[in-house]
């Protein structure tokens, strides 16, 4: 069932209608219907699947929990159950929709539980609930059941909550179907034959790509929470205006948050504390000069072998891997910088993060490293070639997708600066006004052929 | 908050969400009239119809092109005094022809319907069950049952959503749009009534004299199912309903069918004009009066309109027109732009006589 489709919408209509008529004590119950008929509607292998693994969890879970209870070691199960959960992350993804990221929030619960960061289990219907809960299962954001299933009590949904739920929800359907889809236009016509293009014009398709990829992606985000606010919940932000940002360690505290709090907290931290890693980076440390470089030793090999696995999370392509790598290397660069550097104008300091993190990005988006490849020639070959006019999309088009993109930029300068637009009246106003343009420039219908949200093949 | 506090509170907010439904349908019904494609000039034409007055119209001309490009409303008022318009869209199939006249008789049910009948000839292809065909019926239909009734009729059920809310597919024009076309509903009465002026040309070096043909050959199956059923539907609700056929390029047999044609209309007690037969005896040139082999331009138009004319004259009573300052001076535009189109047909066919 894709999120942009009717069905999808009816299932959220109807289960938040019954979640607001009937009792309290039914609220579990109606969101556990609502994951039951989202996972069937997705086919017979889907089901069998995120069923398998959410019971498999569940099971391990409380055997864990007895486990520790008996004063013995709950690894062995969990880290069966966790083998088990990646061999079906890595076989089926593509085929049932968002494993990659249901894998990963049934893995932190097992993790939490071996760990001891999860004090109790989580009973069944909660876990049935919470740990499968719809608009999660497409793209995330990626939620720590045990916390998550802690906020689904008693939840009654205010008026002004549900209608910010539904602003939310035409806002990311604005930025997917008016701004995405046209951008996505320009940059696969580049994409595809980057050497027949000039270089400005592949230029153009690296910065755009990176915004399609943001409209996309925190499109499918802002219509996800939307859906949840709907029924009282809130998973979690997974973008905080990532253009914005200053440097490059902010940038990835800001771009998909809790993809990179998930890595951070059952990679990264466990691999630095590692007996291993410290032993190894006890050796190399004392063999260092400087400040910078002690501290670049002490986080490169925890912090490269993170980015390594990111990279492949995200597909088994090189270029994914690569483009990972990529990301940790400028990371890692990030701490030998010398603090002049980070002092620099806000403005450049924006400017050269955006810019290196679109450099970035060529890798992720291209299909193939000899594709990034020829990107990356035309970017720095300074050549003439095929303009704009042969990008796919007419001048309206473009000035409607480049209008949008001045209001995605807007609006996010002004979040950054900490206001909201609190007026009712003015909210309803730009609401009506972002319907219209949906219905008037939105991507659907016959004709039009919707690409599938970008972080829906992960 | 007291009870009564949070009464008003609920009811102010209800409101304000049943008034922002309302704009967000306001605005789709204009943008689905502001921006349906003209096909081949059916919106002009088509609109023209709904804008006219209830009651207001003498004859209601049905069809397909075979109607509206051979049939001048205005022409029609200058010769006879009737005011009428043409309800027709390009390929419309028999059984469409049923759902037409219901649609027209809900404004106008004591016109007189003039039902021409090129569609019998129709084969399986070219029955107006295309996409293209049915979509230009069903897009310039308001919402109604016959609107709902047409679409199940002829459009797959995987498709019926995105004909039933047509701005699905045209929201893209957006970009063609002006803002002229700014619509609410249908309303703008065309000043010419959906009539275009073809001023070209194409001789028809092979056109059958068919007021020799006296022979006859059954219609298909199908097709004579077909026009049974729309005549036994005339005869049944009372429909003022008269059949003409215009003329083409058409082969002997195809003349023999509307020999055949002619007997069941007659069987059912409706008049038949058989412009086929009677293309001679109108004076029409199949070298000079043709703009391809199935539709006549102006001059040919003129002809088969003043034919029509001198057989409504008799029997379709005129009503009492308010309207009718406008009818006149839409005819004296229209007398104009006429002589002009006719000048260039003649000064054309002069210059080129082959």
């Amino acid at each position: 069932m894709p999120l942009l489709g009717f069905r999808f919408f009816g299932l959220c209509a109807a289960g938040a209608l019954l979640c607001r008529v009937l009792p309290g004590r039914c609220f579990l119950w109606v969101l556990a219907a609502c994951n039951l008929v989202l996972a069937a509607a997705n086919g017979a292998l889907s089901f069998g699947v995120t069923f398998g693994c959410l019971m498999l969890t569940y099971f391990t879970g409380k055997a864990a929990f007895a486990l520790r209870d008996a004063g013995k070691s709950p690894r062995l199960p969990v880290s069966l159950a966790a083998a088990v959960i990646v061999g079906a992350m890595l076989c089926f993804r593509g085929k049932v929709p968002g494993i990659s990221f249901f894998g990963l929030m049934l893995l932190g619960y097992l993790f939490d539980v071996a760990s001891g960061a999860c004090e109790r289990p989580v009973s069944a219907l909660p876990f049935a609930a919470c740990g499968a809960f719809f608009p999660l299962m497409s793209q995330g954001p990626i939620v720590r059941i045990a916390e998550f299933s802690e906020t689904a009590h008693g939840i009654r949904v205010s008026f002004e909550t549900a209608l910010n739920g539904l602003y939310r929800i035409l806002w990311g359907l604005v930025k997917k179907l008016i701004l995405a889809e046209r951008l996505g236009i320009l940059v696969r016509a580049v994409y595809a034959a980057p050497e027949s293009f000039s270089s400005l014009a592949v230029w153009s398709a690296a910065i755009l790509s990176a915004f399609e990829i943001y409209a996309d992606f925190s499109g499918c985000m802002d219509i996800v929470l939307g859906v949840a606010a709907l029924f009282g919940l809130k998973p979690g932000e997974n973008f905080k205006r990532p253009y914005l940002a200053r440097d490059f360690t902010d940038y990835w505290k800001r771009w998909h948050i809790t993809m990179g709090a998930w890595f951070r907290t059952y990679v990264f931290y466990p691999l630095a504390a590692s007996a291993p890693v410290r032993f190894l980076t006890e050796r190399v440390w004392k063999t260092l000069p400087s400040p910078s470089a002690k501290r670049a030793a002490v986080v490169a090999v925890p912090l490269l072998a993170t980015w390594l696995l990111t990279g492949i999370w995200h597909g088994s392509g090189m270029h994914y891997a690569l483009s990972g790598l990529m990301n940790g290397l400028v990371l890692l660069a990030g701490t030998l910088l010398p603090n002049g550097m980070k002092r620099r104008p806000a403005p450049l300091a924006v400017l050269h993060t955006f810019t290196v993190g679109a450099l970035i990005r060529v890798m992720f988006r291209a299909e193939s490293v000899v594709k990034a490849g020829a990107v990356y020639r035309g970017l720095f070959s300074f050549r003439g070639g095929a303009g704009f006019g042969a990008m796919g999309l007419d001048v309206q088009d473009a000035l409607v997708a480049l209008c949008f993109l001045l209001v995605l930029i807007a609006a996010d300068i002004y979040e950054e600066r900490g206001r909201k637009i609190g007026n009712p009246t003015l909210k309803a106003a730009l609401a009506f006004l972002g319907v219209c343009a949906l219905i008037l420039f939105g991507h659907y219908g016959p004709g039009y052929a919707p690409g599938e949200f970008f972080y829906a093949r992960f | 908050m007291r009870g009564s506090e949070r009464m008003r509170r609920n009811v102010f907010r209800l409101g304000c969400v049943l008034l922002f439904l309302a704009m967000t349908v306001l605005f789709c019904i204009s943008a689905t009239y502001t921006l349906r494609p003209n096909h081949e000039n059916t919106r002009v034409r088509m609109e023209n119809f709904y804008a006219a007055p209830k009651d207001s119209l003498d004859v209601v001309i049905v069809g397909s092109s075979a109607a509206y490009a051979f049939f001048s409303p205005l022409r029609l008022y200058g010769q006879t005094g009737l005011t009428s318009a043409v309800y027709a869209t390009p390929n419309l199939s028999v059984p469409a022809i049923r759902i037409c006249i219901e649609e027209c008789r809900k404004t106008q049910p004591d016109a007189t319907y003039v039902i021409e009948l090129r569609a019998v000839l129709s084969d399986d292809e070219a029955r107006g069950n295309t996409e293209t065909d049915f979509r230009r019926l069903t897009d310039m239909m308001p919402l109604s049952h016959l609107r709902e009734e047409a679409i199940r009729s002829y459009v797959p059920e995987e498709d019926r959503m995105q004909v039933r809310f047509d701005l699905m597919k045209y929201h893209g024009r957006w970009k063609e749009a002006t803002l002229s076309d700014l619509r609410l509903t249908w309303g703008k009465t065309d000043p010419m009534r959906g009539w275009i002026f073809d001023t070209g040309v194409f001789p028809l070096t092979e056109y059958t004299d068919c007021s020799a043909v006296n022979a006859r050959i059954s219609p298909d199956p199908q097709s004579e199912t077909e026009l049974r059923e729309l005549l036994a539907w005339c005869k049944v609700t009372g429909v003022d309903a008269r059949f003409v056929v215009t003329p083409f390029a058409c082969a002997r047999s195809q003349a023999k069918i509307y020999n055949s044609v002619a007997d069941i209309v007659k069987e059912y007690g409706f008049p038949w004009l058989n412009l086929l037969r009677e293309s001679k005896h109108i004076g029409l040139d199949p070298l000079t009066d043709f703009s391809d082999t199935r539709h006549v331009n102006q001059m040919g138009a003129v002809k088969c309109t003043d034919r029509l004319a001198a057989w409504l004259k008799d029997d379709a009573a005129a009503k009492e027109h308010r309207d009718k300052a406008a009818w006149d001076k839409d005819l004296a535009a229209y007398e104009e732009r006429e002589a002009a189109a006719l000048a260039a047909l003649s000064e054309t066919t002069r210059r080129d006589p082959n």
